[in-house]
């Protein structure tokens, strides 16, 4: 298990590589020109070339690269043509990108589950026609329509006072008495709300599976989910964020909620898809005639054997599921990842743009790698690869 | 080639070529007869076709019912509507004593004062072209490369599938959006881009798959043995029986190349006169969607169109995936 885990973390690696390669020498080298005649125009020639000496940019290509690419790999994202720091700069905006994704994926995956379970349990029908074709629909919804959708029907309920859709300055989401003179920043509160949520999710899957080993027993969705909430808002109510917290996913349910529908359609499709064909395996049939509840048969024989191609989809799709969420964060003018991206965009602000990418590059090569992981753990073929070979060897 | 001996051999057999529509057509029959069972793809299909009868129609009305200087869908204006954008006209308003019943403008009209359901449309056949465009790029490559890699193997085999694999995890939209941020994108442009990029990722990778549970069956060894050259092979028996595999993928691509022209459209990055995402995008861009609700006509028939279209071809494709995939079938 160790030397496949290696082994795609190698390839990952290989890929984000290339992937920083490839989009160094696009931004560079196709810029219709370079940032010093394109917005210092009240220069003369002599500041100009001052300008790009200071820069960086006066130096050949490859120069440019392998200076760039250097600092990176220690870790140092340089510097902004307007003179912030990157690294800083997109330091601030991970919470954001990082809450709206984290969490919408654990809840579009389980929603996934659930429904493609229930839709292939229930065999051809009516409701399996319809609930196919409603999650196709969500899966390749326009994202700012439905943005556009959700906002409408969420606004007003929630009694939200946000910056209405569409333009592209993107500033503080979160306004209120509250943060007039708040204990913690928003940032911070985001960061707590996803270590929190994160890690007691980790806590409770990690005792189940104990669980399972000892008792061979597992708890049920519903006491998984109360002790999560119990845990989470404990938590919260002790430190004093609680109301932080609220106020922080009050603002962010908008976007998490269109990042729901959009993604959890995909996760159902393939789950269906997977159980109808574990449905017509032979340990199925043999379960049956055991005289199992149909329940046992569906949630603990079928479920997690079609769990596997979901896992693997899910790897694949994941730069889909990234897009999918830039595009969400400039409608809902969301301050994540593609806010600065598309404002270093239209500034020619390399440095960021570049930063932005390597965030979204490393963002999704960590996520493959904890897929991997996840699946490795759940595919026998790969758990019991490794004690194979170290008999053998 | 060895065709010549085939036909000698045999006088009173029909041309080869009629053999072959007859066996085409035989396929096609027992493929429909699959694909009507499902009501997903039959769904798909209307959409398609209703999305295709929209396009078809938008010169004829152009030439026939509208008038151009109003219902042109890049410079038409309607001086006889005082205020742009304007709802349906067959919807009442209340607050409008002007309005009175009438089909002028069936969704409404724009802040510039063009017809949406013309801009509607015009855009239906850019769509259409950019996604067949796309889709036959990608396939075009995807099927070549698959079924080069599997016929050869070894390092060519090696060299494509690495690059596969990179390019499956580019963050497509991102990429896309970097390079027509800087260039000047325009639509063929968008769908060569598109059409490369999907067709080196992910659709080669499947129908190398397919060509190699090819490559090992008898006629493919027989055609070798009847003295039959590398080209030859994989052209005219590796590659024809990966196309309807090809065919299933070019669904999918079509759905994501009408998803990412909406996508750059919106953001304003395409040079395009006209498209769904650029009706989305001029309402956002005159600050219409500020106060959403009440211009929902701006924002819903493209957004409607959108999703539609490219549901409709997922739909067909996952139908078709039922066609192709045996394992697939009868649940």
């Amino acid at each position: 298990m160790l030397h496949y885990l290696l082994r795609r973390a190698v390839s990952g690696l290989i890929a984000l590589f290339l992937f920083l390669t490839l989009m160094f020498f696009v931004s560079e080298s196709v810029a219709p020109t370079d940032f010093t005649t394109q917005f210092s125009l009240l220069m003369t020639e002599e500041q100009r070339a001052a300008l790009a000496r200071d820069l960086g940019i006066d130096r050949p290509l490859w120069q440019r690269y392998f200076d760039w690419f250097g600092s990176l790999v220690r870790g140092d994202l340089g510097f902004s043509y307007y003179g912030f720091p990157v690294a800083e700069h997109l330091w601030g905006l991970i919470p954001y990108t990082l809450l709206v994704f984290l969490i919408g994926t654990m809840i579009a995956f389980q929603i996934g589950r659930w429904m493609g379970k229930v839709a292939a349990w229930r065999g051809p029908g009516l409701v399996n026609t319809l609930s196919s074709i409603s999650a196709i629909m969500l899966y390749t919804a326009f994202p700012p329509f439905l943005a556009f959708l959700v906002s409408r029907v969420m606004e007003r309920r929630l009694d939200l006072k946000r910056p209405a859709l569409g333009g592209r300055a993107v500033g503080n989401v979160f306004f209120g008495e509250l943060w007039r003179s708040p204990r913690w920043e928003p940032e911070t509160v985001m960061s707590w709300v996803l270590l929190t949520v994160v890690g007691y999710s980790v806590l409770i899957m990690v005792l189940n599976e104990l669980l399972a080993r000892r008792v061979r027993r597992r708890m049920p969705t519903l006491v998984q989910a109360a002790a999560l909430i119990a845990l989470v808002s404990g938590t919260w109510y002790a430190t004093g964020l609680w109301p932080y917290a609220l106020e922080v996913l009050k603002v962010a349910s908008i976007p998490i909620v269109t990042f729901v529908l959009l993604s959890f359609g995909e996760t159902m499709l393939i789950m269906r898809t997977s159980m109808s064909d574990t449905l017509r395996e032979d340990f199925i049939t043999t379960a049956e005639a055991k005289g199992l509840p149909s329940r046992a048969i569906r949630d603990r024989h079928a479920a997690r054997t079609a769990l596997l191609p979901v896992f693997s989809r899910l790897v694949v799709s994941l730069p889909y599921l990234l897009t999918g969420l830039v595009i969400l964060e400039d409608t809902l003018k969301w301050p994540g990842l593609s806010a600065s991206l598309f404002n270093a965009l239209y500034q020619q602000d390399i440095p960021v743009v570049m930063g932005g990418l390597v965030l979204v590059g490393v963002l999704s090569a960590i996520t493959r790698l904890l897929l991997d992981v996840m699946y490795a753990y759940l595919d026998p073929r790969i758990r019991y690869d490794s004690g194979k070979l170290r008999r053998a060897g | 080639m060895n065709m010549t001996v085939q036909t000698s051999s045999v006088d009173t057999a029909p041309p080869l070529w009629q053999m072959r529509l007859k066996l085409a057509l035989k396929n096609f029959k027992s493929g429909w007869a699959i694909f009507k069972e499902n009501p997903i793809g039959i769904i798909g299909l209307v959409l398609i076709v209703f999305f295709a009868l929209l396009a078809a129609l938008h010169p004829i009305l152009m030439a026939t019912a509208w008038e151009p200087a109003v219902y042109d869908p890049i410079t038409g204006y309607d001086f006889e509507i005082l205020i742009h954008p304007s709802p349906p006209t067959w919807i009442p308003q209340p607050d409008n004593p002007m309005w009175e019943f009438s089909f002028r403008h069936v969704l409404g009209t724009d802040p510039l004062g063009r017809d949406v359901l013309s801009q509607l449309m015009f855009s239906t056949r850019s769509e259409f072209l950019l996604g067949v465009g796309a889709a036959l790029v990608t396939v075009l490559i995807a099927t070549t490369i698959g079924a080069v890699a599997a016929y050869y193997g070894g390092l060519v085999d090696m060299i494509f599938m690495r690059i596969a694999d990179v390019v499956y995890m580019l963050p497509f939209i991102a990429l896309l959006i970097v390079l027509s941020s800087l260039f000047d994108f325009e639509l063929i442009h968008l769908a060569l881009v598109y059409g490369v990029l999907a067709g080196f990722g992910g659709t080669t990778i499947v129908i190398k798959s397919q060509a190699l549970t090819i490559k090992v069956k008898a006629y493919i060894e027989a055609a070798r043995i009847a003295g039959g050259n590398d080209l030859h092979i994989i052209f005219t028996h590796l590659v024809p029986n990966l196309l309807p595999l090809s065919f299933l993928y070019m669904m999918f691509t079509v759905t994501g190349a009408i998803f990412s022209e909406a996508v750059l459209s919106f953001f304003g990055l395409l040079d395009i006169r006209m498209s769904w995402g650029l009706m989305i995008q001029t309402a956002q861009a005159a600050g219409y969607l500020l106060n959403s609700w009440k211009y929902w006509y701006l924002m819903f028939p493209s957004g409607v169109a959108i999703t539609l279209l490219c549901a409709a071809f997922y739909l067909v494709g996952r139908a078709l995936d039922e066609v192709v995939n045996p394992r697939l079938r009868k649940r």
